[in-house]
């Protein structure tokens, strides 16, 4: 933006010096530009007076935007250049601007017009920086996938809440109550859903090989298509299609406390011996999990909503924290593809961290370029 | 058709949803892409519908002890949708003013009583926080209780005022950022694992 | 109206009475919560979407001759038509294409957000303040030696404070690397107290908050209900 200011400035000045000699320099100089990186929805108008406020006090704009009636606009000359963005809507709308000065005395001097039409970019280059780092992520998980599938180990840290699952599973098994599994209280638009669905397949597929009852109460209607299917598969692969019945994973409710309210009744009235809270969860976390407690279920919990977590920590006996729920599912599954991309989110947090110290420490020196190349959230 | 197809749907749809933000030419495709979901979306509220009504059904068939309970929703659920429909046609009517006193005096006070609840449970979630005695739970403790009292600090007591600014300002603000980066990742390496065909498991897993 | 505010005023203590035990009276307001949210979720998606973003727009389509944008309404909603295939045994993976449909496009949506809002947004803001200022200014930390005090304290301190705290709790979450790395061994302890000390005072922001909700509750059975009835039956 700078540069373009100081562009048209020069270009102005380089402009004055010689006609200056012989005629009067422009009252004004100003065009009509395309703004970068949008869809044609505006344009922008850049006006620098190069008269005196004495000698012109004020600018008449005529501003013809497609079909519109023409809109006329005072600029007051304060020595200033002004920025003015045009709201064309679309692509492909035509502007004109016509620029009249205000003379001392009164009087009208036209200055030219200065017209374009409004385009829309094929590539917002604000966000190819994103775009560049997924394309590393990409490379990262293919290369780290093809030596998980070689067969190179890859090691994966213990996580708490994951190891406990499968006692938690077998103390359901020998107290002969049932195991809840509510895979959040979102939809499918939020990928934590999609993390917990990742998490339910493991978690059904040894409910059914120990035969313990099983209950999936979900909130959101595709949400139970999805958990159904993925119920179904589990039981399938553990040897237990008999086992399975469409029932397990049901529509509770829809709203956020009907729901909580009908999933801890259904709790006080079932005892469960385990209760998964995994997925995106927002005030409702706190009443499931002490209802939870109160039927003296193990609590296994996990969200990536940090308002919840705080809740979760004080409530539950294992909580998955934030990113831990992501990396579930290859954790319990143990897939090369998937611990691969594990690996390769891990080297690409490293990067992350490299270039955020990289940051910090160029600002600590007054230079700014490490921050305004990668770190512009700007789009 | 029963897998490559649902796999290779995942995938083009995966990049129109990122190619409509990154786009800028395709910003107004957004919104078709957007109503298109919640198009697609609400045909699903049938199968929800009929799982919950499933649900009911298998206790009235089972003469489950609470089965009067499962009447009790089935008829509040038809009894409201009925008005609510009728009121739909009929504004002004006095189905569209019962919907909305239905609205106002059963689902608006049962939300805000279950909400309310809370304020029970997070004293006992407090309490047992309170009991365990981990130095991570005490300090989990002392922020919180130094926060209820900063909160609602007077006269002498400013001081913890003070403390809960630097407390949400500093430690908090580095937690959770650090946690947010972290949970981005997540979110973006698990996204790719779905857009490109890695993850599967919504398609019910296996192979 | 006393007839209406009655009916809330019990719903809401049915609702209470969870907290003694599982009883009828809460059971009988559950499953009515239930019903009522289902039925009112219903008619909001056929008033919402069925009516304003099917209905509407396809014969406003037909009547205005946009047939692109009426062939998009019409497979959009044959898409979601998909779905009803769960009702027949056979077909039943014909739901599938309606469901990665959803998936793909959030996931490959939420790639660009989280990217954005999540990482750049937050990383950036770990170097910078809101006002572009550095985190890590040495100039607070030389304000501070010549002139101590505890405000001069907390302007130098913490921004380091919160850089680092970010960092430790990044290094917290490594999945690959062994326990035994110095690197994770150095930053577990210091990560789980800014962790704890986070979520603690989390907690007892809300705490207070959650409190007032029932205070507002006891406060319309108080306040506004009680009023009501006495007014009613003594005038």
């Amino acid at each position: 933006m700078k540069t373009k200011k100081i562009m048209i400035i020069l270009w102005a000045l380089l402009f004055c010096l010689p006609v200056a000699a012989e005629e009067r320099a422009p009252l004004a100089n100003f065009e009509l530009k395309d703004t970068p990186n949008n869809a044609g929805e505006q344009v922008e108008f850049l006006f620098v007076p190069a008269a005196s406020p004495e000698e012109v006090p004020e600018f008449l704009l005529h501003i013809a935007i497609g079909d519109e009636p023409v809109k006329e606009r005072r600029l007051v000359n304060a020595g200033k250049e002004i920025f003015l963005p045009l709201i064309t809507g679309e692509a492909g709308v035509p502007v004109e601007v016509r620029v009249e000065a205000v003379m001392d005395d009164g009087s009208l001097k036209n200055l030219g017009t200065s017209s374009l039409v409004s385009r829309g970019e094929w590539l917002n280059m604000n966000s190819m920086k994103a775009f560049i780092l997924g394309l590393l992520f990409i490379a990262l998980i293919i290369f780290y996938v093809g030596r998980a599938k070689k067969g190179k180990d890859l090691f994966i840290r213990k996580i708490p809440g994951l190891e406990a699952i499968d006692d938690a599973l077998g103390r359901a098994t020998e107290m002969g109550r049932p195991v809840f599994y509510v895979p959040g209280t979102s939809s499918m638009a939020d990928v934590a859903t999609l993390a917990s669905l990742n998490i339910l397949r493991p978690v059904a597929r040894q409910v059914a090989k120990y035969e313990t009852p099983f209950s999936v109460p979900v909130k959101d209607p595709i949400v139970v298509s999805v958990a159904q299917d993925v119920v179904k598969e589990a039981y399938m692969a553990a040897g237990r299609p008999d086992l399975y019945d469409d029932g397990i994973a049901y529509l509770a409710s829809m709203g956020q406390f009907d729901y909580s309210g009908a999933v801890s009744g259904s709790m006080m009235r079932e005892k469960p011996a385990t209760v998964f809270l995994l997925g995106m969860f927002y005030a409702e976390s706190l009443i499931l999990a002490e209802t939870a407690n109160s039927v003296g279920a193990i609590q296994i919990a996990g969200t990536d909503a940090s308002s919840q977590l705080p809740f979760f920590i004080a409530a539950c006996d294992y909580t998955l924290i934030g990113e831990e729920l992501y990396a579930a599912s290859a954790y319990m599954s143990r897939e090369p593809l998937l611990l691969g991309t594990l690996k390769a989110q891990d080297i690409l947090k490293g990067l992350l961290l490299l270039l955020f110290v990289t940051a910090i420490i160029f600002q600590l020196f007054g230079i700014d370029f490490v921050m305004d190349t990668f770190l512009k959230p700007e789009w | 058709m029963k897998r490559t197809l649902p796999l290779a749907l995942a995938f083009i749809f995966g990049l129109i949803g990122i190619a409509v933000q990154i786009v800028p030419a395709l910003k107004g495709f957004l919104n078709t892409m957007l109503d298109w979901m919640a198009i697609i979306g609400s045909f699903a509220l049938a199968l929800g519908v009929s799982s919950l009504t499933r649900h009911h059904m298998t206790k009235i068939r089972r003469k489950h002890k609470d089965m009067f309970f499962s009447y009790v929703t089935f008829v509040t659920m038809l009894f409201m949708m009925i008005i609510g429909l009728i009121g739909y046609f009929q504004p002004e009517s006095l189905y569209q003013r019962l919907f909305g006193n239905m609205y106002n005096y059963v689902r608006v006070p049962l939300d805000a009583s279950m909400f309310a609840l809370l304020a029970f449970f997070i004293t006992s979630a407090a309490y047992r926080a309170f009991r365990a005695r981990t130095w991570l739970a005490t300090v989990l403790l002392v922020a919180g209780v130094v926060v209820m009292m900063g909160r609602v600090a007077f006269g002498p007591f400013m001081i913890f005022n003070d403390i809960t600014a630097w407390l949400m300002k500093v430690p908090t603000t580095a937690a959770m950022r650090g946690l947010t980066i972290g949970i981005g990742l997540g979110i973006v390496a698990t996204s790719i694992k779905i857009v490109l065909g890695i993850e599967r498991s919504y398609l019910g897993g296996g192979e | 109206m006393l007839f209406w505010y009655t009916v809330a005023v019990l719903l809401s203590l049915a609702i209470f009475s969870f907290l003694w035990k599982d009883n009828p009276l809460y059971k009988f307001a559950e499953h009515l919560f239930v019903g009522t949210m289902v039925g009112y979720t219903i008619v909001m998606v056929f008033s919402q979407i069925i009516m304003r973003k099917i209905v509407d727009p396809i014969t406003l389509a037909v009547h205005n001759h946009q047939y692109l944008n009426l062939i998009s309404l019409i497979i959009a909603t044959l898409i979601g038509l998909l779905y009803l295939s769960r009702f027949s045994q056979k077909a039943q993976w014909v739901s599938r294409y309606p469901i990665s449909i959803t998936v793909g496009f959030w996931s490959g949506y939420a790639i660009v957000t989280s990217f954005k809002t999540n990482i750049l947004t937050q990383v950036r803001g770990t170097v910078v303040d809101d006002m572009g200022a550095p985190l890590l200014n040495g100039e607070l930390l030389g304000d501070f030696i010549k002139s101590p005090s505890w405000s001069s304290l907390d302007l130098a301190v913490s921004g380091p404070l919160l850089v680092f705290g970010v960092i430790v709790v990044l290094i917290y979450f490594f999945f690959s690397i062994k326990n035994e790395n110095p690197m994770v061994r150095f930053a577990n302890k210091p990560a789980l107290l800014y962790l704890m000390l986070g979520f603690g005072a989390s907690f007892g922001y809300t705490f207070m908050g959650r409190i007032s909700l029932f205070i507002g509750r006891m406060n319309f059975i108080f306040n506004e209900w009680w009023p009501l009835l006495k007014q009613t039956i003594g005038g």
